[in-house]
């Protein structure tokens, strides 16, 4: 797999399979590639788990459901951006994979978040009606501008509702999608150009902040 | 006004928002989060020991870099050095708030640990910071949950998510897939202390 990183000019060396890369890592290579891969295993299997809740009413699920229906409508927002993307961007094979790939996972969120909304007695927003204008996937660094704005966004709103969630399950969800955005956002700041990580603590945004850096996506 | 006209402006509009969110976050987010905690006198004693045994895995993160940028796993390129010297500000960064949040809820933070580090080269180096940033990920996510105090979980969330972009910043470095998995699975503290384990002496 072929990965060029520029960052601040800066071409970084990494045109070197993963599997040969590790090779320096001696003995400890098969426990590093069987690490990853319980990891990458898991961490399906962990979210699924943590995604059935029991049926048993609980008395703060009320607020973890709106909370739920405000990143399902995000996690639509996002899904549908990159589906876009995927369909009608002209881009290099390098941003074409970003698009594919978070377009997948954002799609998993969905299906996860919708029929958890349900599990709890709460009814899934339906998918909101999207504006994207076509300028916005005319060309590769409007796209990934977007894109980043899009998932730092996103960061933050998962990290400004996290506070108030009540259900274990619901949290330990949060938590695994939150991070699989932090990483969208690090790809997409990379591929851009930009830093990857820009500060040494991420924002907690408001639901007022959210809204009105996603309004203009809203139709 | 024609339609490309509007697309832009409202990118434009969408895009600057962003810029002062971002610019925001700094302030308002994690160190806020921190000012905030320091503020509430005290925490219950497990979110203190879930504080403490971050507090190590940022010892372990920051030593790490520190000794990668001045060069202890061999020439960096400017890329690699780059990257090293960005996680290891981060990283002193959550060392000196635990430190400085830790006593201001009522605890005693945890002396600094003694490390050991493997003969590591530049690319061994890259694929070990993944190691490790995926394992601070997975360690943040995993004790998000049992958290208490709000300001505490504010100051989790804010470290858990850069430790995540840190996490796909190293794959990026690396050569692989950035973000591998739609969700991300916490760990517990037993799977992040065989994780770590082989880096404290």
């Amino acid at each position: 797999m072929t990965e060029i990183f520029v960052h601040k000019g800066i071409e970084v060396e990494t045109d070197v399979p993963v599997t040969s890369l590790a090779e320096e890592l001696g003995t400890t290579r098969d426990a590093f590639l069987k690490r990853a891969a319980i990891f990458g295993g898991g961490a399906v299997a962990a979210a699924s788990v943590g995604m059935a809740l029991p049926g048993t009413a609980f008395a703060s699920k009320k607020s973890d459901i709106a909370i739920l229906n405000f990143a399902l409508t995000l996690e639509y927002l996002e899904s549908s951006f990159y589906a876009i993307a995927v369909g009608k961007g002209k881009f290099s094979p390098r941003v074409e994979r970003l698009a594919l790939v978070i377009r997948d996972h954002e799609i998993a969120h969905v299906k996860a978040i919708a029929p958890t909304i349900r599990s709890l007695g709460g009814t899934p927003v339906k998918k909101p009606k999207f504006n994207f204008p076509p300028a916005l996937f005319a060309d590769e660094t409007t796209f990934l501008q977007t894109a980043m704005a899009l998932e730092d966004t996103g960061v933050g709103a998962y990290n400004g509702a996290g506070p108030a969630l009540t259900l274990k399950p619901v949290k330990e969800a949060a938590a695994a999608i939150v991070a699989v955005e932090a990483m969208h956002a690090s790809w997409v700041r990379g591929v851009a150009g930009t830093a990857p990580a820009p500060a040494s603590f991420d924002d907690l945004l408001t639901t007022d902040q959210v809204l009105a850096a996603a309004g203009p996506f809203f139709a | 006004m024609n339609e490309s006209t509007a697309a832009v402006q409202s990118r434009r509009g969408f895009l600057g928002k962003a810029a002062i969110l971002g610019g925001g976050a700094l302030a308002a987010g994690g160190l806020g989060a921190f000012a905030e905690a320091a503020r509430a006198h005290s925490a219950p004693a497990s979110d203190l020991a879930v504080l403490n045994f971050a507090l190590k895995l940022e010892y372990l993160e920051a030593e790490f870099y520190d000794r990668a940028r001045q060069g202890d796993f061999g020439r960096l390129n400017a890329g690699v050095q780059l990257f090293a010297e960005v996680l290891y500000s981060h990283e002193q960064a959550h060392v000196d708030t635990l430190i400085a949040t830790i006593p201001a809820l009522g605890g005693n933070p945890i002396a600094k640990p003694a490390l050991k580090f493997p003969n590591l080269k530049q690319r061994s180096f890259v694929l070990t910071a993944i190691q490790l940033e995926q394992v601070g990920v997975g360690a943040y996510g995993g004790a998000f949950p049992s958290l208490k105090l709000k300001a505490v979980k504010e100051a989790a969330l804010a470290i858990h998510s850069v430790e995540a972009r840190h996490a796909a910043y190293a794959r990026l470095v690396a050569g692989t897939l950035p973000a591998n998995v739609a969700f991300f699975a916490p760990l517990t503290v037993d799977q992040v202390n065989r994780r770590a384990a082989p880096f404290f002496a």
